[in-house]
């Protein structure tokens, strides 16, 4: 038995190693499965994968600009509600089918059919100002977009990773119309070549892939795959990860803790980094009978090292940035840095002026991000230090984020999303209170300089906007923006091409493996 | 027998019936919603409240625990809210990996610990006992995490001979596969054998005193004869209950293990199901549980007269 036993291992290693051996995969951690195909039912992990084997018609690039992906050029109408966009030649669905305008159409209707289901439903059907009125096909490798107002904001929605409005193959449904469970025919660079739930998903080079002219940046431009395959592996736990990449079983491990750094480098792997545009905040409720008090708030401010906190959090990755536009913005400069400045002294004077007496102040935070639990202590310690009787309440993720939904709380250590463009996150914290309780800032004037934003095209006006939107903000002090989370990401030794961008996604194209 | 065996079913009945309120009950008392949780903070107005319709999360409790127990009556689980998978089969599916991993370790852990325990209640309270004991309860001390981490690493990272991460079905690869449950099982066998080696001892160190033992070694018999024909079975009979315990404990506790090398098995899925407040999943899952437990227990006691001739179904 012993024998056998000791052959079948020796038989097992050699055809794992061997098999490592032959192809060029490309190893990448995700924490968690995918939710399905169809793009619809999403999350961060469904969209990182997906948009391997789909395309949309435009994307975004490294420095937050939109260029073409699917569509390799595109003309908008001197009144700025015609986007005529223009197929690329040669794009190709991994059935061999050619892509067509008919194939845009049928997709962009499938979503928008979908209603409140798709959750980008409501940037393009007029709620928000926004609305798709037609989309036209004058011939194969044209589609052009009506839209009923000139917007600042319809590429980039377009674009948008999380919206998934990519083109997929019509055959990915079956005859009662329903996408077909688990099928994923696109025209992107990687094909979909197994999905075993919970454990992973391998993707396979699609030799009929057509790049674009346009050299490879962000989610735009030439997407050739140069492994012949990228397997995103679902391991949950964070020391497993790390250790799988320590032991070269995966190649990439993204969102990487910062602290952690200097001991990747120790083992031979590349530390990636990049400013990031998920916003870390504090959450402050300007409705609760406390923190109404705008000079409460402001003492508040004053009391808060924002600068110490953003370093000691990022090991140096990130400086503090209390606005919604982040630095990695094209948009940003030292203006939306414009806050109270940490002052103790100040906080108290400040606290007398409130009439503060020492009354409780609850900080709501959770275990299962390490960030927002440390930035919460953190804060306490600096809230305790000039007079504030701040106590923290852990939670679990889950009761956070109910709390979060139904506005129930003093004070919350928090994560925002990555949004691409500072009116998308701007549009996110604002809003009446009183029938939306995830809103942050319920001020009208800055609602309509937020809803100037998504209509103003030019460049420095629309910086302008935001300089104003900002310095508002740091009047009514209705969120502490502390710092974006910086982008890290930790590479094995045999990778080339792997790079890290703002939009905190990896792409598995363009990268080789030795 | 057969009579024994339908009384056991039916009083297992209540229990799974309790079994299922209260996982009900409590998955809906602690807060978190898990169309929240799906959307996150990109959820657009009107979103949520569509979703938690479309998840039937808008009806009365009582009503949602009605629909969901008559399901279960007849077959069907229900379907995971996050992934959209039948909970059954899922639950089955990784159940198999669960099972596969966790029998194989209770197997080589009886293999151990049980003639261990023989040897040491044999040489009581000489060095060979003192030598088992000390080991035994070195291994019942160590937490099953930090042994799987350290195994971990010195077998994965360090030395590089097993793989870190994953799982291989047998039905795939053999070979595969055999190297992926090395590291979960031997942690599973050196954390179990600890106390199956204590109670292989002390029930023998019992039996050992009893007088038809004595006779047995008056006769003359060699030890070797009196200890494994006869002490052995009446010995193994409280073993064996332990045993059955340690089974069913694994089956339903074996999350950490399958936390640490990333093994898709049932006790992720439940851990995974509790942080998405996936209500099919960890309902089904529990309930699943708490029928292994009781099938296990009743297992064992249906082995019970085999061993032990006066004991009676």
């Amino acid at each position: 038995m012993n024998r056998t036993f000791l052959i079948s291992t020796a038989l097992a290693a050699g055809l794992l190693f061997g098999a490592a051996a032959q192809a060029a995969t490309l190893n990448i951690r995700i924490n968690a499965d995918i939710r399905g195909t169809e793009g619809i039912d999403r999350d961060a992990n469904t969209d990182t994968v997906l948009h391997h084997i789909f395309e949309t018609l435009v994307g975004f690039r490294a420095d937050l600009s939109i260029g073409p992906a699917l569509a390799e050029a595109w003309t908008v109408s001197e009144d700025g509600k015609t986007y005529t966009f223009t197929i690329r030649e040669g794009a190709t669905f991994h059935n061999g089918d050619p892509v067509t305008s008919a194939d845009v159409k049928w997709n962009w209707d499938r979503r928008v059919a979908t209603g409140v289901e798709w959750f980008c439903n409501a940037f393009f059907d007029g709620s928000q100002g926004l609305k798709v009125e037609t989309v036209e096909t004058p011939d194969p490798r044209t589609v052009v977009f009506r839209i009923n107002e000139p917007s600042a904001l319809f590429l980039a929605q377009l674009a948008n990773i999380q919206c998934n409005g990519w083109v997929a193959s019509p055959k990915n449904a079956g005859p009662d119309g329903k996408w077909i469970a688990d099928t994923a025919i696109g025209s992107g660079s990687f094909k979909l070549k197994e999905w075993v739930k919970g454990q992973y998903i391998t993707l396979e080079k699609f030799d009929g892939y057509a790049p674009s002219k346009e050299k490879a940046s962000g989610y735009a431009g030439d997407r050739t795959a140069l492994v012949d395959e990228a397997k995103f592996m679902i391991i949950p736990d964070t020391s497993a990860a790390e250790t799988a990449l320590f032991a070269g079983e995966i190649d990439v491990l993204p969102n990487f803790e910062s602290q952690r750094m200097e001991d990747a480098k120790s083992r031979g792997l590349k530390v990636l980094t990049t400013a990031g545009l998920s916003l870390t905040p504090m959450l402050i409720q300007t409705t609760d009978p406390l923190m109404s008090n705008v000079k409460l708030r402001q003492a508040i401010a004053h009391a808060i090292d924002f600068e110490q906190i953003a370093a000691a959090r990022t090991a140096g990755l990130s400086a503090f940035n209390p606005s919604g536009v982040p630095q990695a913005s094209a948009y940003f400069d030292e203006d939306f840095l414009t806050w109270p400045e940490y002052n103790p002294e100040a906080a108290k004077t400040l606290l007398a002026e409130a009439g503060y007496k020492g009354e409780v102040i609850k900080i709501q935070t959770n275990t299962r991000y390490q960030g927002m639990y440390e930035n919460s202590i953190l804060v306490q310690a600096m809230l305790a230090a000039a007079g504030i009787n701040a106590e923290l309440e852990v939670l679990d993720w889950a009761a956070q984020l109910d709390n979060y939904l139904a506005g129930k709380f003093q004070m919350q250590s928090f994560g925002y999303s990555a949004r691409l463009d500072p009116s998308q996150f701007y549009g996110v914290i604002m809003g009446d209170k009183t029938v939306e309780p995830t809103a942050q800032w319920d001020n009208p004037e800055a609602w309509q300089l937020y809803i100037k934003s998504t209509k103003t095209t030019d460049f420095e006006a629309r910086k302008a906007v935001f300089k104003e939107i900002h310095a508002l903000m740091a009047k009514d002090l209705p969120i502490f923006g502390l710092y974006y989370e910086p982008v890290v990401a930790a590479v094995g030794a045999k990778i080339e091409g792997f790079d890290v961008w703002a939009a905190d996604k990896e792409r598995a194209w363009g990268v080789k493996k030795n | 027998m057969v009579r024994f065996v339908l009384t056991r079913i039916a009083t297992a009945i209540p229990t799974l019936f309790l079994v299922s309120i209260a996982v009900f009950a409590l998955m809906r008392m602690i807060p978190g919603d898990p169309a929240a949780l799906m959307l996150g903070d990109l959820a657009q107005p009107g979103q949520l409240e569509a979703l938690r319709h479309e998840m039937g999360l808008d009806r009365p409790i009582a009503l949602q625990y009605l629909y969901w127990l008559g399901d279960v009556l007849s077959g069907d689980f229900g379907q995971s809210i996050s992934t959209r998978q039948p909970v059954l089969p899922l639950m089955l599916e990784r159940f198999s990996v669960s099972a596969t991993i966790v029998v194989v370790a209770v197997f080589f852990a009886t293999l151990i610990a049980v003639p261990a325990g023989m040897f040491a209640a044999w040489r009581q309270n000489r060095a060979g006992d003192i030598a088992v004991i000390a080991t035994s309860t070195l291994l019942l001390s160590i937490p099953s995490f930090w042994l799987g981490l350290m195994l971990l690493l010195i077998f994965g990272l360090q030395l590089g001979w097993l793989p870190v991460v994953g799982y291989v079905p047998f039905s795939r690869d053999f070979g595969s596969a055999l190297l992926f449950i090395i590291l979960p099982v031997v942690t599973l066998v050196l954390v179990e054998s600890g106390s199956i080696t204590r109670m292989a001892r002390a029930s023998t160190i019992e039996v050992a005193r009893l007088e038809y033992i004595t006779h047995a070694r008056a006769k003359g018999l060699p030890e070797s004869t009196v200890m494994w024909r006869h002490a052995f079975k009446n010995a193994f009979a409280p073993t064996m209950t332990l045993i059955g315990l340690v089974l069913g404990s694994l089956l339903a506790n074996i999350a950490v293990i399958e936390m640490v090398f990333t093994i898709p098995g049932l006790g992720r899925l439940l851990v995974d199901g509790i942080y998405a407040r996936d209500y099919p999943i960890v309902q089904g899952c529990m309930l699943f549980t708490a029928f292994l437990y009781v099938l296990v227990n009743l297992l064992v006691d249906l082995l019970y007269p085999l061993l032990d001739p006066r004991v009676t179904a």
